[in-house]
């Protein structure tokens, strides 16, 4: 049967190449720059590029600011967030001459250097943009995510120790955690022991990604900002789009896409720059003579193949080309979803800080058998003995008998507590635990799993008190 | 060095399983193949006993597939299902004649009554004529929504209770992809769905949900069943075709990939405040639409009075263009449905 | 017969600059005409890149006989895509900017 389902698809819309070099705005002045099958001249296209940004930021005015505000502009350096910088510099001096919301402005950069174990860092870089307008900076390194700072209560000493014994037959997604003090290794050293243990450059992105988010947010609270400012552009916006899509992140897409949310509670969100393609950027800024930071990607000079975001970039900004109209279709498609009611708030991944769904672990194994009934009987004990285990076994004091079950019966130290990882993390993070061997991660990580353990076990001492939904169904 | 079936840990094994990427030898390769349909139509209680259901039958390997499999796991489970095999003849000289002979051999090979229902009978066109018409810029959509509502008449004329279509995992995230990229919020939000049957009186259902396009042939394959593997020679616009490609990259960085789309589309939730279309029937057919006329008596009409854009694009809009569709000449017989007269008074 | 030759400044920037040690801007002399008697065109000047400045991966660089789509180009600071991309021609004293606005290289 063809696939084809029954709506037209018009894309007539292909590109076409401009006849009348005339600025559609002004309409006296040569054209000079083509933006999707508009053409303008040089002061029309600032006009209009200012005035998309005038009209994302009173938007949030209007919704969720509250009165003397402090916020965080998350500076990478890369062209969107320069150019987002001196366009929020512009108003943000233009209010205090209004004296209005914002009262203190930070600059975040996080240098990524220790990734790709550069030397030179590139937060001098940074902070010498950041020198030119009116704010304090603050410049953190990646690896500062596993200082003890960085966690809720901000003194967590305690990283998760996560392994997968690739030699059994795991189920799909079954991994090893304990909780260990936070001392064996310096930052850097964890950090690149991580990437190094993850052997999928999809996963590592993704881990890398989170990390910083997680690294922006907590530092944004410390500095008691109430709003973080994130430079994705349209372009960038529509490669997530399609990208968190493929990685089965679609329930918490919205978080990570939408022009403003208040997921993070404390820290709202907002994305000034979403309704901008990059070339509109790159123009703007080599028109302002604006210096950009060359940070490199891990598929830097990796060809198209090497992750799912770079073949997504890749796809979309072709498509882009021959289809002007794709980015802005998909960025408007995005921007139409929404968080689901149903998802509860505590169901928040440990690792990604998104939400998810409980239900996923179960239906994973109904729709992709591993294993057949007469195997689970045949082999080894090992295969089900784990399971009992994780069934079982309570997160600090372990009490499985099973002997073929190594990881249950050690003698668990304060330092080495066995924890129970699996409910505390999103389908996606799952999947991209499957790409690792052995990784520490950061305290944040380890101090949300615990308290997502112990709401766990608070909850079975209740259970059978609670009405739910999912019972009902059953 | 022979490989091991890392299922049963016993037999050799002769594939790497395109969704796992796990050494499976043949046996537990098509267990877990067959199984995993079963969870699925069991997971969203898909039939219910004595349930008539139709198999959208091409010829191709998806609903021969889908045939095969569904009969055994009918007899195997005893869902005490009756099945049926449903045919659309789009008249498509070279593709569709040659695989219209393989659902018959199907018909005999699987003991299964077979129906088939062709454009010409039910629009007064086929496919070749409509290409000659049209080119092959649009075609799709023609193919496409005549193929949505022939196979929902010739369900009628079965009495079957159900629908079954072929597709599978692929099928289903290529539309969650296109569906977001066209901006299509309606479909986007209803494509992941296995079964329909909110806004339309038969059911119609996809038990290849989670399958892979890849092991439905490589269980074809293994199983040595007769299907008919040419493409459409009127194939798919090039957009679709960059879609498709990406696609099949993405499955080649990490294999669930397609699963995580399809998941991913079963979370998408629409903002409060988002129009859809609301559903209601043609005023010419009787057959479900969200306008006042629905597609096919559209794209009818435009073909008719030579005017083959009409129902490319905003209907509404190109309505406005060309004129309206004057009242009372229903060019397709009236969409019956066999509990009422209509289908209206039920949806 | 050899060809007058004219001299262009070449800028490489968005990270770009990899492709060609580091080397953000570089003035070079080519040909005035590369396909005689048909004056240099940018899709030579791609090409010529390609083949004489480019250090690593060229299909970061181009895809078929275009530049690769995400990559900029500005012809004295216009955008090419106004100047007719591939068929512009070549002028002496031309600054040519090629920026990337790709994010992941």
């Amino acid at each position: 049967m063809c696939s084809i389902e029954d709506s037209p698809i018009i894309f007539d819309e292909v590109k076409i190449k401009p006849e009348v070099k005339i600025c559609i705005k002004c309409k006296t002045s040569t054209a000079t720059i083509l933006i999707r099958h508009s053409t303008y001249c040089k002061p029309c296209f600032q006009h209009v590029f200012v005035g998309k940004f005038r009209k994302n930021m009173e938007k949030y005015k209007t919704s969720n600011s509250k009165i003397d505000e402090k916020v965080m502009i998350g500076l990478s350096g890369g062209p969107s967030s320069r150019a987002m910088l001196h366009l929020l510099s512009e108003i943000f001096s233009h209010e205090l001459s209004k004296k209005q919301s914002f009262t203190e402005v930070w600059v975040c950069h996080i240098d990524e250097n220790s990734i790709f174990n550069l030397k030179d860092s590139t937060i001098n870089q940074v902070e010498q943009i950041v020198q030119k307008y009116n704010s304090l900076f603050i410049g953190l390194r990646i690896e500062d995510i596993y200082s003890d700072e960085f966690t809720s209560n901000m003194e967590f000493g305690q990283v998760l120790k996560i392994s997968i014994d690739k030699s059994k037959q795991q189920e799909f997604n079954e991994f090893n955690a304990t909780i260990r003090q936070n001392k064996e290794l310096s930052n850097k050293e964890k950090l690149q022991s991580l990437l190094e243990c993850i052997s999928n450059l999809t996963s590592k992105e993704d881990f890398v990604w989170y990390l910083k988010l997680s690294l922006l947010i907590q530092t944004a609270r410390k500095k008691g900002c109430t709003r973080l400012f994130l430079g994705d552009c349209s372009t960038r916006l529509a490669t997530k789009i399609i990208s968190l899509t493929s990685k089965g992140r679609g329930s918490s897409l919205p978080i990570e896409i939408l022009g403003e949310n208040n997921y993070f509670g404390d820290v709202i969100i907002s994305r000034p720059m979403k309704d901008m393609i990059s070339k509109e950027i790159g123009l703007y800024n080599h028109y302002l003579g604006f210096e950009t930071v060359f940070i490199p990607s891990l598929t830097s000079l990796q060809p198209s193949k090497s992750s799912i975001e770079r073949l997504t970039e890749d796809f979309i900004v072709g498509l882009e080309r021959d289809y002007p109209s794709t980015v802005s279709t998909i960025a408007r498609t995005g921007s139409k979803l929404t968080i689901s009611n149903s998802i509860d708030d505590e169901n928040r991944c440990a690792l990604c800080l998104m939400p998810y769904r409980n239900e996923n672990k179960f239906f994973q194994n109904r729709i992709t058998l591993t294993k057949i009934p007469s195997s689970i009987s045949t082999t080894n004990d090992c295969n089900t003995a784990t399971n009992n285990c994780n069934d079982h076994c309570n997160p600090v004091t372990v009490s499985c008998s099973q002997s073929c079950c190594s990881d249950c019966i050690k003698p668990t130290k304060l330092d080495h507590q066995n924890i129970e990882i699996n409910n505390t993390l999103c389908h996606a993070c799952r999947v991209n635990m499957r790409d690792i061997n052995e990784i520490f991660l950061p305290p944040y990580v380890a101090e949300e799993a615990k308290r997502q353990n112990r709401r766990l076990d608070l909850r079975k001492n209740i259970e059978e008190f609670l009405i739910d939904d999912i019972d009902d169904d059953q | 060095m022979v490989r091991t079936c890392v299922i049963c840990n016993k037999e050799r094994a002769i594939i790497k399983r395109p969704k796992t990427r796990q050494q499976a030898c043949r046996e537990c390769f098509y267990y877990v193949f067959e199984t995993e349909i079963h969870n699925t139509i069991i997971d969203s209680k898909l039939f219910n006993k004595g349930d008539k259901v139709a198999i959208a039958a091409s010829g191709g390997k998806d609903s021969t597939v889908l045939a095969y499999v569904l009969k055994l796991l009918n007899e195997r489970y005893q869902y005490g299902i009756e099945l049926f095999l449903l045919s659309i003849d789009e008249g498509i000289t070279g593709y569709r004649d040659d695989s219209l002979e393989t659902v018959k051999r199907n018909q005999q090979q699987y003991d299964l009554p077979l129906k088939i229902v062709s454009y010409s009978e039910l629009y007064g066109w086929n496919m070749d004529q409509i290409v000659k018409e049209v080119g092959l810029k649009n075609n799709c959509t023609f193919c496409g929504v005549f193929r949505r509502q022939a196979l929902d008449r010739g369900a009628v004329m079965l009495e079957v209770d159900h629908i079954v279509t072929g597709h599978n995992a692929d099928d289903i995230a290529e539309t969650v992809l296109m569906n977001i990229m066209r901006g299509d919020i309606a479909r986007l939000s209803r494509c992941t769905e296995i079964c329909t049957n909110g806004d339309e009186c038969i059911r119609r259902s996809k038990p290849f949900k989670y399958t892979y396009e890849k092991e439905i042939v490589m269980y074809a394959y293994f199983k040595k069943l007769d299907y008919f593997s040419t493409e459409c020679i009127y194939s798919p616009n090039s957009y679709r075709g960059h879609v498709r490609t990406f696609l099949k990259d993405l499955e080649g960085i990490r294999s669930i990939a397609i699963i995580d789309i399809i998941h991913s589309g079963e979370a998408f939730e629409l903002k409060k405040g988002v129009k859809l279309p609301i559903q209601g029937v043609c005023k010419r057919c009787g057959y479900i639409s969200s306008n006042e006329f629905c597609k096919a008596c559209v794209l009818l009409e435009g073909l008719n009075r030579g005017l083959p854009k009409l129902g490319i694009g905003k209907t509404n809009k190109m309505l406005k263009k060309y004129g309206n569709m004057p009242e009372g000449m229903a060019t397709i017989p009236k969409f019956m449905n066999k509990n009422s007269d209509s289908v209206s008074e039920q949806c | 017969m050899t060809q007058p030759l004219i001299k262009v400044n070449l800028f490489f920037s968005g990270g770009l600059e990899i492709l060609f040690d580091n080397i953000k801007q570089k003035t070079v002399e080519i040909s005035s005409s590369i396909n005689p008697p048909n004056q240099t065109k940018m899709e030579d000047l791609i090409k010529w890149i390609r083949e004489n400045l480019i250090k690593t991966k060229p299909e970061l660089f181009m895809t078929g006989n275009t530049i690769r789509p995400g990559i900029l180009i500005l012809i004295n600071d216009v955008d090419w895509e106004v100047e007719g991309e591939l068929e512009y021609t070549i002028k002496d004293g031309d600054n040519i900017h090629f920026l990337s606005t790709l994010h992941g290289g």
